[in-house]
């Protein structure tokens, strides 16, 4: 590696002193120190402004430069100093100090209605900006972040416009939802898939309690802030142009078996079951030569696709008022046939000053997107049998059950026969009004509406596939969603100084409400000519079926306030407190109160430290809050009468038909759930090294969900059946977050950065009230769970037998006895798992179950690297999990002749001695069905996500055409990952926390690669 | 400047103000429970739940039924074919663990119609309706909550009692057998007083009088207060309500459903385009198991070689040909019993005939709820009489008359003084396949005797094992039985 770095910058400077230019005239000497110190500064860029040409300063700050005249500027840059500037007038040596400066400290940071210097934040608070984000060629920004922010795990889903999957610092709900709350410009977002990246100014990732607190009951998995971009005031128009195309095409196929492997494997299963029961039936193998066909449904049913993004915008400003203007448009195609995705949106922002007292403004920001969805047939491609093509000579849909291998539906007719359209609109209107009626208070009253409506259109024409895959009348679905939400908020800021006292004090309060409903019609018979006729009017007017009901109507009013008070700019303390009140629950018991405290301490500026070398900034701060998480189970407080058909009747003699309807309360739930409440410590140290080239934040976190929602099993003389929800338990994450970056430059030309950092989760249940039984979940195959979630283990651990070898015989059947000579398992056949007896009580059963990790990684970790050379940039992330398991479903359920992976025919037991680890072909027959160890493999992987390459033109060439800047670039998204997971993709999305990692079929992972080109004019 | 502020004070003061209101209203598109038992006709549809849940799955149109009160006996085994479901061959062989899910479903789904009656008892007093009615709609949740006590008691011993909603503590406490049939016993004492002797036509299935008397009868033969029994038996006999029917083939046919004999039934209907009423699998789990035509069913709780020998000792023809339908028969209703080759347990295949649905009936109907046009006949008028001459030779006195009656429609001669072993052999072959034959050897002590051989224990098979699940959730309150 090292050498490698060596030779490109070897490369690198050789083609500099190639373009380099000659032509300076006067001579400039002088020295550069440091102006706290008056240590002598090596290295600095001393550089003629508005060229390319300039020098370094020398071991002792010395440096000389020729200039053309007395109007050149000198330009004075060294890293972790402030930049000078200086007019060479009739100097003829120059003297600088540079002062440090701590940049990254400076920044100003979005925290919860209202902003903070970095400086200042006792909390670990992460801020992504746009260009991080628009690198990647990605339709959702969370995207972008991945392996980016310690603490943050996304799993991406690799379906077009699939948004990501987010968990902030571990799963701290097992019932409830566990995904955190997204802010886009104040309002309250499950998804921001509709956001074009480009518009988005940045990305605010709020981990611990204490900046989350001031979202209350909303904020238990942590806040992501999206913050869209604005105009800036007395800015001439600025018009910029991103766009790049690409083409996605699929990376870790999982071979299958040919139509010959197949047979054999169905033979040796058949072979198998016939073993197990040998009354039944005889055994009759099918001949491989009859099935000559063998298909690859990877390649019938995936193909490559294209992308493109172009976005274009708008920004300036005068002195009275600041806009934006955006347009974007997105395409992406599916990987799956007959899949894509297309997005258009628009967002302006204009604000306007009015007077000194008064400012306001808005921003509007429309989406409108669609999307082609065909029906699953990821879940079907590992099962297919390779024995049929797709279509016949003839180009009909192959019957599949004409091969004699079972019921199967033909795949590539689902795709062609079984298809959504989903048509969105989505728009969020911000409107403010900012009044400063004295000094130092603002008031501020905001108010966003959102609205969302999906209208999908599902037409399964009329068509005859098999027996099994067939509709006799054509059928179309049309369903319309309408969401509405608002958000009002209103605070009043107040900012001081007394002295060393530095006091900034906000309340406020909001008003929240959504509301939505989902219609649905289905008519039959409807004609097929084009998407034209697509309307149930003009089907045959019988067989309609009609759903219709509301999403959940909730309004919610919040309290809130927070304090930040600075003592010599070096003691730091922040206090939140909220108070929330939601029509969730019930009335006497619906408000709940939030509070959270931060302490800070910036230790590098005491004076005992001033003699410390090497150490720039170095801040020590810890955090406690609390957070609620009322994502859970809707109205599950609310009794409601049950009229199920089963409590109907008709009484009377036989022949009648007179249905007297019936209806009881039949459940009984816990009229007092409530939102599980999150306490959260944290603590942590941010420092800044070598001239604040090295950056280095490490935090600690113990983050405790009390009042956790369980499933309660009811006792049976309750007479309320199955479970019900309660708040039962107590969650446990905690762990480690390290974050590094090293930056530098080594000439005025050449620069790096290096960055990197590292999560550990440590996830489990941490106490189950009394009488709460643990959770068996994630069926894998027939009913056969796999997941136990129990006090002291992680959230949807897998649960099961533990496999001690394969029986190569009967003979090692028979021989498998406990200590009374009892067979262990005397119905096993050749083959067959061994399971071992764990607890040695003499039984298999289900006491003997192990458990062996869960989906939740225990480390997350990412790292980048960044090259500026010339007009060259060359940047690279990389990110992986490890340490975390999966369950390969996929392979475990089978019911059938369904077909197999090559890896499981390469390594499966074919007869006695082929394998001591991989089963016969009956995967599912006799006890191989029990869930076990074989199926839970490593979910670790290790990724390449993006790798860059710019070019900016020289803006000496560009400026003559009125261009400021112009790049090209060339992108790879996701060229490499690694796992040995037998599988398409270790990052299985979807499920509940008690399901989490199972396996039935992921979209593939992908590689995509762009070209683009950035424009500002 | 001020007046900015001040529009945003006011506009605060009028939201604060508003906050009550902005958070409180009823929730979307739901029917709180809050909403219902307001109308005579909620108290209506709560009366018929209470009789709609008795046929399904959970209750008597399903397995727990069938594994927990037919499969231990004698008479009834698992059937199908070997390797279908095997593992509850365990019910007939006392092979089963206390932690058995069935055992947990037996005892939460009784419970779970408790519930449904304790909700009409607790939530239709406050409704403003006609007086009568609600008395009878009461009387009606006795009666059920007292069927489903004493299949708690049967199986389990004595049990918690709850008689109102919420359950409380009481839910997790056990009451003596004593103390359980005592309760039981005061529920149809005041049902008797209050439901109807006679019901229209378009009530029947609804619980009558009758129908408590007759639990109330078998009750006090449990308890073994024959005097108590005798008195009850001979008052629904002098009733002159009730006669044998005929033909005993016909009266397990749909059309004989209420007919002269019946005292109390699960309606059970098919329902075109209505599975939630087309529910009852009763007769789907019993039907002739084979394939396409051959096919009625699933071919489950089939009588044993031991029962056919029963029939056989007795030299009964005629019930033995109605009780059990056997591979090659033809049925008066003109259908071949074919299906299965091998049957799991039996020297040939054999099906409950009292469950059997006739192809005239079946035919057209869709699959799974073909046979759902069958009702559960739970009381019949022979029991009654049965009834009467046990409690009659146990008092000391002559069971002929009863008895007869019952015999001479099976075709069998009078016997002039019955003993008690008659009798009881009597109600053997007469109920056989109805669900009462395992109660009626742990009632009369011979348990041990005729079922040591299939695995009964003493001592400890005679009740089954509290839940284990049960047990547990109540934090071990609720005591395990003995031998558990």
């Amino acid at each position: 590696m090292n050498r490698l770095l060596v030779f490109i910058m070897t490369v690198c400077f050789c083609f500099s002193n190639l373009i380099r230019a000659h032509a300076q005239q006067n001579t400039i000497t002088g020295t550069v120190k440091n102006g706290a110190s008056g240590d002598a500064l090596a290295g600095v860029n001393v550089l003629v402004k508005g060229t390319q040409s300039g020098t370094q300063t020398d071991d002792k700050g010395e440096f000389s430069i020729k200039v053309k005249n007395e109007n050149t500027t000198l330009v004075f840059s060294y890293v972790g100093y402030k930049s000078q500037e200086v007019k060479v007038g009739n100097q003829n040596v120059i003297n600088v100090n540079l002062e440090l400066e701590v940049a990254i400290l400076d920044q100003v940071v979005v925290v919860g209605y209202g902003t903070q210097k970095s400086k200042d934040l006792t909390a670990p608070v992460v801020t992504i900006k746009n260009e991080e984000i628009t690198k990647q060629p990605v339709s959702n920004a969370l995207n972008a972040l991945q392996g980016k922010v310690a603490g943050v795990m996304i799993s991406t889903d690799g379906k077009p416009g699939g948004a990501p999957t987010m968990l902030i610092r571990g799963v701290g709900s097992v019932r409830g939802a566990v995904s955190p709350l997204y802010i886009v410009d104040e309002v309250f977002m499950d998804d921001v898939s509709s956001i074009s990246p480009s518009d988005i100014e940045s990305v605010t990732i709020l981990k611990d309690a204490s900046s989350c607190a001031i979202y209350g009951v909303r904020a238990a998995n942590g806040v992501v802030i999206i913050t869209t971009k604005k105009g800036t005031k007395n800015r001439p128009a600025k018009v910029s142009y991103n766009g790049y195309v690409g083409v996605q095409s699929i990376t870790n196929k999982m071979p299958l078996v040919g139509s010959k492997q197949y047979v054999q494997l169905i033979n040796e299963k058949m072979y198998s079951a016939f073993l197990r029961d040998t009354s039944k039936g005889t055994y009759s193998p099918f001949d491989p030569a009859n099935y000559p066909t063998s298909t690859n449904w990877y390649d019938e049913l995936l193909r490559n696709g294209f992308m493109q993004n172009h976005d274009l915008s708008v920004t300036g400003g005068s002195e009275k008022s600041a806009y934006y203007f955006g347009v974007g448009l997105f395409t992406q195609d599916g990987l799956v046939k007959k899949n894509d995705y297309t997005r258009f949106s628009l967002r302006g922002s204009h604000d306007i000053t009015i007077n000194k007292y008064v400012k306001t403004g808005y921003s509007l920001t429309l989406s409108t997107w669609q999307e082609n969805a065909p029906a699953d047939v990821l879940t079907r491609i590992h099962i297919i049998p390779p024995v049929f093509a797709p279509k016949d000579a003839q180009g009909n849909f192959t019957n599949p059950l004409e091969s004699g291998f079972g019921i199967f539906a033909n795949p590539s007719a689902v795709i062609e026969y079984n298809n959504s359209l989903n048509k969105n609109i989505r728009g969020l209107m911000n409107l403010y009004l900012e009044v400063k009626p004295i000094r130092n208070l603002t008031l501020k009253t905001s108010f966003t509406p959102d609205f969302k409506t999906t209208n999908s259109s599902i037409y399964v024409p009329k068509y005859w596939v098999s027996s099994a895959q067939y509709d006799t009348v054509a059928h179309l679905t049309k369903e319309s969603n309408y969401n509405l939400n608002y958000v009002w908020d209103n605070t009043a800021t107040y900012e001081t100084r007394i002295e060393e006292h530095r006091i900034k004090a906000m309340v406020g309060f909001s008003a929240v409400h959504n509301s939505g409903e989902l219609l649905r019609a289905v008519g039959t018979g409807v004609p097929d000519f084009t998407d034209a006729t697509h309307y149930i009017d003009l089907g045959d007017k019988t067989g309609y079926s009609v759903v219709n009901y509301p999403y959940d109507k909730i309004s919610a009013l919040s309290y809130f306030g927070r304090v930040q008070y600075s003592f010599k700019e070096r003691y730091l303390a922040t206090a939140t407190l909220r108070r929330d009140g939601s029509s969730k629950f019930p009335s006497d018991s619906r408000w709940g109160t939030f509070p959270s405290v931060g302490l800070g301490w910036i230790i590098s500026d005491e004076s005992f430290m001033k003699k410390v070398r090497g150490i720039d900034f170095l801040k020590a701060r810890a955090s406690w809050g609390k957070l609620g998480n009322d994502k859970i189970p809707q109205n599950a407080y609310t009794l409601t009468a049950n009229t199920d058909a089963r409590y109907s009747a008709i009484f009377g003699p036989y022949g009648s038909n007179v249905v007297s309807p019936g209806a009881n309360i039949t459940t009984a739930v816990q009229p007092r759930l409530k939102w599980e409440i999150v306490e959260e410590s944290d603590a942590g140290v941010e420092a800044a090294f070598l001239r604040s080239r090295l950056n280095v934040t490490a935090d600690y976190y113990h983050r405790l969900t009390r009042n956790a929602i369980f499933d309660v099993t009811l006792i049976g003389s309750s007479g309320a059946s199955g479970t019900v929800l309660d708040n039962n338990a107590d969650i446990l994450n905690q762990g480690f977050e390290f974050t590094a970056s090293w930056a530098d430059n080594i000439s005025n030309k050449f620069s790096y950065r290096i960055g990197a950092n590292l999560t550990t989760i440590n996830n489990r249940v941490q106490k189950l009230k009394n009488g709460t039984l643990p959770i068996n979940d994630g069926d894998v195959v027939n009913g056969n769970l796999a997941t136990y979630t129990q006090q002291g283990h992680p959230i949807g651990e897998f649960w099961v037998y533990q496999v001690d070898g394969i029986f190569q015989n009967f003979n090692d059947v028979h021989a498998y006895k406990n200590d009374k000579g009892v067979e262990y398992m005397p119905n096993a056949v050749p083959g067959d798992f061994k399971y071992k007896d764990i607890n040695g009580d003499g039984v298999i059963d289900r006491k003997d179950r192990v458990t062996v990790g869960s989906y939740i990684p225990k480390i997350t970790y990412g790292f980048n690297i960044g090259i500026n050379y010339n007009s060259f940039d060359l940047s690279a992330d990389f990110q992986g999990v490890a340490g975390n398991k999966i369950y390969n479903k996929k392979r475990a359920n089978r019911f059938g002749n369904e077909s197999y992976d090559a890896d499981f025919y390469n390594h499966s037991w074919h007869g006695e001695g082929t394998s001591n680890t991989y089963p016969n072909a009956d995967i599912s027959g006799g006890l191989n069905a029990y869930p076990n160890t074989f199926f839970v493999e490593s979910g670790s992987y290790f990724r390449i996500r993006n790798i860059q390459l710019g070019y900016t033109m020289p803006n000496a060439l560009t400026k003559k055409i009125g261009i400021e800047r112009l790049r090209f670039f060339v992108t790879s998204q996701n060229p490499f990952t690694y796992f040995k997971y037998n599988g398409v993709s270790p990052e299985i999305t979807g499920g509940t926390a008690t399901t989490m990692g199972i396996d039935n079929g992921v979209y593939p992972l992908s590689r995509t690669t762009t070209f683009g080109v950035n424009v500002n004019f | 400047m001020k007046k900015y502020s001040s529009l945003l004070i006011l506009i605060a003061g009028i939201f604060i103000t508003s906050c009550k209101k902005y958070l409180d209203f009823p929730p979307e598109g739901k029917v709180p429970a809050t909403n219902f038992f307001q109308t005579p006709d909620d108290a209506a549809k709560a009366m018929t739940s209470m009789y709609g849940n008795l046929r399904t799955w959970d209750m008597y149109g399903g397995f727990n039924y069938l594994l927990v009160n037919e499969l231990p006996s004698d008479d009834i085994i698992k059937g199908s074919e070997p390797g279908d479901g095997g593992a509850n061959n365990m019910y007939h062989s006392f092979q089963f663990q206390k932690t058995e899910g069935t055992f947990n479903s037996y005892w939460n789904t009784r419970y779970q119609q408790i519930n449904l009656s304790n909700q009409v008892l607790s939530n239709v007093p406050g409704i403003n309706m006609d007086q009568t009615l609600k008395n009878r709609y009461f009387a009606e949740a006795k009666f059920l909550r007292a069927f489903s006590y004493f299949d708690l008691l049967r199986a389990f011993g004595g049990v918690p009692i709850v008689d109102k909603v919420p359950v409380g503590p009481e839910g997790m406490l056990r009451k003596t057998s004593d103390e359980t049939y005592d309760f039981i016993e005061k529920d149809l004492k005041d049902a008797i007083a209050v439901l109807p002797s006679d019901l229209p036509p378009a009530e029947l299935g609804r619980a009558t009088k009758w129908a408590a008397e007759f639990l109330l009868a078998k009750v006090y033969l449990y308890r073994q207060k024959y005097n108590e029994c005798k008195t009850l038996t001979d008052e629904i006999i002098s009733s002159n309500k009730f006669s044998l029917y005929g033909d005993f083939y016909k009266l397990f046919r749909p059309e004989q459903e209420f007919c002269s004999e019946s005292i109390f039934e699960v309606v059970s209907t098919y329902l075109n385009e209505n599975s939630g009423i087309s529910s009852c699998q009763y007769a789907q789990i019993r039907g002739v198991r084979g394939s396409g035509t051959e096919s009625w069913g699933w071919g489950w709780g089939t009588p044993s070689d031991n029962l056919v020998k029963a029939f056989d000792n007795a030299g009964d023809v005629v019930r033995k040909k109605v009780t059990i339908l056997t591979r090659g028969d033809i049925t008066p209703d003109g259908d071949l019993v074919a299906g299965i080759q091998v049957m799991d347990g039996a020297s040939e295949p054999r099906y409950n005939g009292k469950a059997y649905v006739p192809t005239r009936i079946a035919q057209g109907k869709s699959g799974g709820t073909q046979n759902s046009d069958q009702n559960i006949r739970l009381m019949r008028y022979a029991e009654v009489l049965l009834m009467n001459a046990e409690a009659a030779v146990r008092t000391g006195g002559n069971g002929a008359a009863s008895l007869n009656l019952v015999r001479r429609r099976a075709g069998l001669s009078d016997i002039t003084s019955p003993t008690l072993l008659q009798i009881l052999e009597e109600r053997h072959l007469e109920l056989a396949g109805e669900g009462d034959r395992f109660w009626d050897l742990v009632r009369t002590g011979r348990a041990a005797e005729v079922l040591g051989p299939q695995g009964f224990v003493a001592g400890k098979n005679e009740l089954f094992p509290i839940p284990d699940l049960q047990v547990q959730l109540s934090g071990g309150q609720l005591t395990q039985n003995p031998g558990w």
